[in-house]
């Protein structure tokens, strides 16, 4: 890459991904950091609201982890500004959101696939049920 | 191309057999973007550390939810936990996240005072959030709840000792940048804002674990 295309390069990433660092930008940023705490105050507020309603545990998993994921959002995208981030990063998070995915459905699966080849085993039961006894396949050792 | 010259010489060797030689080692991308990923080098570093944070906090959050989905029966958090406590310490984080995107715009509007104020009230909530956690451990531990009376209290203890352990190590960064570390400021004010910068995204990040662990552990 020449120097005038490093240059260049260097312009385009201030002019579309740097912070715009004119005072009125950034006091216009600051506006909206404030607007963003209020939010997640009064979600924080609606989190404890829907506890003390004390509703059936999968509706209130639901609700709950609903609003955990619109506080994160707003945590991400504005006071760690995803909103207008590289594609670079964009691309880190794409791989460690698949991994992290794979991390909860692994052992969900382990645990699955256990109650067909272990016969006896409950899903349900903090303790396995006693193994099956092991069919005699008619081989016997050598 | 800006690089940052470091101050003091490192010995290096020459490639003719005499170490020694010594020359400065120049620091490229600190302050502005590299042409090919678009960012200084710090912040692509924070993200890839982040990166790996979520793995760190993804096997307890699995562990977790294996735990009690296999479980006869768990307590609710409800019962078992101080909320009006950890509300407060969702507030106190939430707001902490607010100040240190406050310095950073302060430090880029030029105001090191301000940049410095909001520091502090950031390492403040900090403490108090710590205050608080303590608190609720020596509750805990005065009813003989410990991380081995069952394996709720222990995912409790465990996630939320990892968690107050990240609160501990941005308290010790922050107090760098507003004591001693902030001399940068003197001599180059970009690097120094770029470096409250990557401190409060790994800030956020921790706020966002918090944000997950409130809910899961205390409401549910």
């Amino acid at each position: 890459m020449n120097e005038h295309a490093v240059e260049h390069a260097i312009e385009e990433a201030h002019e579309h991904f740097g912070h715009d660092n004119s005072p009125e930008a950034i006091r216009k940023e600051i506006r909206r950091y404030l607007i963003v705490f209020a939010a997640l105050g009064a979600l924080t507020i609606v989190t404890v609201a829907i506890s003390l309603l004390h509703l059936p545990t999968h509706l209130a998993i639901l609700l709950a982890l609903t609003v955990a994921v619109v506080k994160g959002s707003l945590v991400a995208a504005f006071f760690m500004h995803l909103i207008s981030e590289r594609k670079l990063i964009y691309a880190v998070l794409l791989l460690t959101v698949f991994f992290f995915g794979m991390l909860l459905w692994g052992p969900w699966h382990q645990r699955y696939n256990a109650q067909k080849v272990w016969k006896g085993y409950d899903l349900n039961a903090s303790q396995p049920a006693p193994a099956a006894p092991i069919e005699n396949s008619g081989h016997s050792g050598h | 191309m800006t690089t940052t010259t470091l101050t003091h010489p490192v010995p290096v060797d020459d490639g003719h057999g005499h170490g020694g030689g010594h020359h400065e080692i120049e620091i490229p991308y600190t302050l502005h973007p590299r042409p090919d990923t678009g960012m200084y080098n710090g912040k692509l570093g924070i993200w890839l550390f982040l990166a790996s944070e979520v793995m760190l906090f993804g096997a307890l959050f699995s562990t977790l939810i294996l735990l009690r989905t296999s479980a006869p029966s768990w307590p609710h958090g409800w019962q078992e936990l101080n909320i009006p406590l950890a509300t407060l310490n969702t507030f106190i984080l939430i707001g902490s996240s607010v100040t240190v995107v406050l310095a950073w715009a302060n430090l880029r509007l030029g105001d090191l005072r301000k940049g410095k104020i909001f520091l502090s009230i950031t390492l403040l909530c900090g403490l108090g959030f710590m205050v608080i956690k303590s608190i609720e451990y020596a509750t805990k531990f005065r009813h003989h709840h410990f991380p081995s009376t069952n394996n709720f209290f222990a995912t409790y203890f465990v996630m939320t000792g990892l968690h107050g352990l990240h609160v501990l190590g941005g308290m010790i960064v922050f107090g760098y940048l507003i004591g001693p570390g902030a001399k940068l400021w003197e001599t180059n004010r970009d690097q120094y804002t770029n470096r409250v910068e990557v401190t409060g995204l790994y800030w956020h990040f921790v706020d966002l674990v918090w944000i997950f662990l409130f809910p899961i552990l205390y409401l549910l």
